[in-house]
């Protein structure tokens, strides 16, 4: 079982819901946490690592920082406004890459089968 | 120094505008108005950087990401991009900056053009300090003795070249030195060691800013070749290889750059076969042989064994010398043989006939001697051999050039090239080529035959070669020869057939790269008579050995490891191979069969474990080995299966 991690900020439990149900779905276990305690997070025990861009206070720091720690991990950031300097900025900082947040079993089956598949193909 | 960037815009005054400003910023701009011109531009030119609009087709359609897609190809990975737009999208960045499966991104940067120059020449700066590292103030130097130079190094690689695009190209390698050499502050390059029209290999020492100094070994050359070379070596090399070890890689748009550390060599000693063997003392080239020969290539060849499924060993063999299996390709090896036919008329030495299938050779005072035409032996099935092949990893084309010697005889692989698996004969079938054919020098071509005779005559790879000793510059060939021959028969069995089948198609191939548009010296037209001599004798000996049977007698296994049938000593065993039929032996005295348990315990030292699958694949390795040095006759094998129980010997 793959480990995805989803660092947010409680805020959304909707979609938090629906990501732990696909992510379940697609035989993956989700584990959060919380953007304002990643002191103690250990990077190197996740295969995909997801970024809520509106819960986290400076995103591009988060990535560059889990990048550091782990040079393998796919990183996602996902944005309920993405933007393009956003955008550049966090896959400049080491993010593999960057889609909006949409509600929706389906879009949130989209973000993970395209990470975890890209994961698979690239065999890390 | 002033980088070189390609600036791509489909709006000319666009185009203009921002190649002002980079030429302001100090940069040379190869501007191009469309796709085809920047593809133009990074095909043959060589730029550091290529700045690239997104839509090049239609400005008004969101689906153009022609200049993407141009970003995208493969063959422009060396050049670093930056993406300058006026199309800001989130969706766009992704294209241009998410990494692919290989962890590669189409481009290092995307800049909107609203952000103005500044932001795009802070971008510029970036990829030259991140991606391009080109170290600029490196100083080169050049061997007082043999200097070489860019230009010429170049030619070496396209020797076709233009002059205004050699200029390029020469630039294009300097610039690929000073990436490769980024972390040092000089560096200083030897006398080139071996080129082959595609690659160089030259020494070069490189000091770093603390002092130190690191040899390397640099293999220049193609591109794509040097990346297959790269993994070759990666899927190939046996892991207790003690070989050259890459470390470090470069590349640009044509070139590609390889740098071997060698362990514990002293690099400024280090000399290539030919070297060695010009100087014309037997034991340092018989210990260097025995390096090469004992250790370094049982480790690649104990790495991976194969079988193939074809039965056609000729077929493989003219894939391994370049012969394709078309009409047309026997053909052009025709016209080579023929042209070198008419060559020999001018060498006087000799006078060849050859037509209707047979060669005819008359040298002066002698009577002709006539041989089965040697292209088209090549060219047919080799119905002597009908048994699956087996390969075994090979690093490739071994060559007076590409082997290096140490000052203590320790051998080092240069080139990887064409790593792959090979029929087993066919490493030692390149050096005693090497020997034979490119070191070996004689007086006359009468010489030759004598030489060729001694080569010829074995019946068995073990046999000793009857060196007439008429020849004193000879001697030491003939030698090594034995010295290869001996390895050869411990490693693939006594059989000399399918080892002349190597060395016929090896002349062959040679032969058909003589080029008679070229304008040759006499010793490179007397090589090209001495390889036709060598190969109809080949053919000659192949046809004879049709009709010969397998030797008759006793099997024996002395102390020293020695196999003898009758008296022919047909192979050297040790370690287990040895152990298994000393044990083979004994039981066959007492006319008894040897349990698969028997081996495990007498052989492997182990504990039996009935159904262990790991013993029995060992067991069934180790037979299979032993098979392949001592059975000399399929048809009437001496070590039998007794089913479900263990093996027999015949005596």
């Amino acid at each position: 079982m793959t480990k995805v991690l989803f660092i947010n900020g409680q805020s959304d439990r909707h979609w938090i819901e629906s990501l732990e149900q696909t992510a379940l779905c697609l035989g993956e276990s989700l584990e959060l946490a919380d953007h304002q305690h990643l002191e103690g997070v250990s990077f190197q025990n996740y295969a995909l690592i997801i970024i809520d861009a509106g819960a986290v206070n400076n995103p591009i720091s988060t990535v560059r920082h889990i990048r550091s720690c782990n040079s393998q991990v796919r990183i996602v950031m996902v944005s309920s406004t993405p933007h393009w300097k956003q955008a550049r900025e966090t896959l400049l900082a080491g993010a593999t890459d960057y889609v909006r947040k949409v509600d929706g079993r389906e879009a949130i089956l989209d973000i993970l089968r395209g990470s975890l598949f890209r994961m698979r193909e690239g065999g890390s | 120094m002033p980088g070189t960037i390609l600036l791509m815009d489909n709006i000319k005054d666009v185009l203009d505008k921002w190649g002002s400003l980079l030429e302001g910023a100090g940069y040379r701009v190869l501007k191009a108005l469309t796709l085809e011109g920047a593809e133009h531009v990074l095909r043959d030119r060589w730029v550091h950087l290529a700045i690239l609009d997104i839509r090049m087709v239609d400005e008004d359609d969101e689906n153009d990401i022609s200049g993407l897609l141009l970003a995208r190809k493969p063959d422009f990975a060396a050049v670093p991009k930056i993406v300058l737009t006026a199309y800001k999208s989130f969706e766009y960045v992704r294209m241009v900056l998410a990494p692919n499966e290989e962890g590669q991104r189409p481009a290092v940067n995307f800049i909107a053009k609203d952000e103005g120059p500044r932001k795009l020449i802070q971008a510029i700066e970036q990829a030259f300090a991140d991606q391009i590292r080109i170290n600029w103030n490196l100083d080169i130097q050049w061997d007082q003795r043999e200097p070489l130079s860019f230009p010429h190094l170049a030619s070496l690689l396209q020797p076709d070249l233009s002059n205004d695009i050699l200029v390029q190209r020469a630039g294009e390698l300097e610039d690929l030195v000073r990436r490769l050499f980024y972390d040092y502050q000089q560096i200083r390059f030897g006398r080139l060691l071996w080129h082959d029209g595609h690659r160089f290999c030259v020494p070069v020492l490189a000091r770093s800013p603390q002092g130190t100094a690191d040899p390397r070994i640099l293999v220049c050359g193609d591109r794509e070749r040097l990346e297959q070379e790269r993994k070759k070596l990666d899927g190939l090399a046996p892991q207790t290889f003690q070989g050259a070890r890459l470390a470090g890689t470069a590349e640009t748009t044509h070139f590609g750059a390889n740098a071997y550390e060698l362990p514990g060599a002293d690099i400024e000693t280090v000399q290539t076969l030919r070297d060695l063997f010009q100087i014309g003392k037997e034991r340092p080239l018989k210990t260097a042989l025995a390096h090469l020969l004992g250790d370094v290539l049982e480790a690649w060849h104990q790495h991976g064994q194969m079988v193939q499924e074809t039965h056609d060993l000729m077929s493989l063999y003219r894939q391994w010398v370049g012969l394709a299996d078309d009409d047309a390709s026997q053909a052009e090896a025709e016209q080579r043989v023929e042209w070198l036919v008419q060559t020999a008329r001018t060498l006087g030495a000799v006078e060849i006939k050859r037509g209707g299938g047979v060669v005819t050779f008359h040298f002066p005072s002698q009577s002709p001697v006539s041989y089965p035409d040697p292209v088209a032996t090549v060219y047919a099935p080799l119905t002597q051999y009908d048994s699956p092949v087996v390969c075994r990893a090979s690093p490739g084309w071994l060559t007076a050039e590409n082997v290096l010697v140490d000052a203590e005889q320790r051998i080092w692989l240069t080139d990887f090239a064409r790593a792959d698996q090979a029929p087993q004969w066919w490493d030692f079938v390149c050096l005693e080529a090497a020997i034979r054919f490119d070191l070996s020098r004689a007086p006359e071509l009468v010489a030759w035959q004598e030489f060729e005779e001694c080569l010829v005559s074995p019946v068995y790879l073990h046999d000793r070669l009857q060196d007439k000793g008429g020849i004193a510059d000879l001697q030491t060939s003939v030698a090594l020869i034995e010295q290869v021959r001996r390895q050869a028969g411990s490693e693939a069995g006594p059989d000399p057939l399918p080892y002349y089948a190597g060395l016929l198609a090896w002349a062959v191939g040679a032969m058909a790269c003589y080029d008679p548009r070229v304008l040759y010296t006499q010793a490179d037209r007397m090589r090209g008579v001495h390889l036709l001599l060598a190969a109809s004798m080949i053919v000659g000996r192949l046809g004879e050995m049709t009709a010969s049977s397998s030797p008759q007698g006793e099997l024996r296994l002395e102390d020293d490891g020695s196999v003898w049938v009758g008296d022919h000593c047909v192979a050297s065993l040790v370690g287990q191979e040895f152990d298994l039929l000393q044990c083979l032996l004994k039981h066959a005295l007492e006319d008894q069969f040897v349990s698969r348990q028997t081996i495990v315990e007498s052989v492997f030292g182990e504990q039996y474990v009935a159904g262990d699958v790991s013993q029995e694949s060992r067991i069934n390795s180790l037979i299979s080995r032993l098979r392949d040095k001592i059975e000399l006759d399929q048809g009437n094998p001496r070590i039998l299966t007794v089913k479900s129980k263990g093996y027999r010997l015949r005596r």
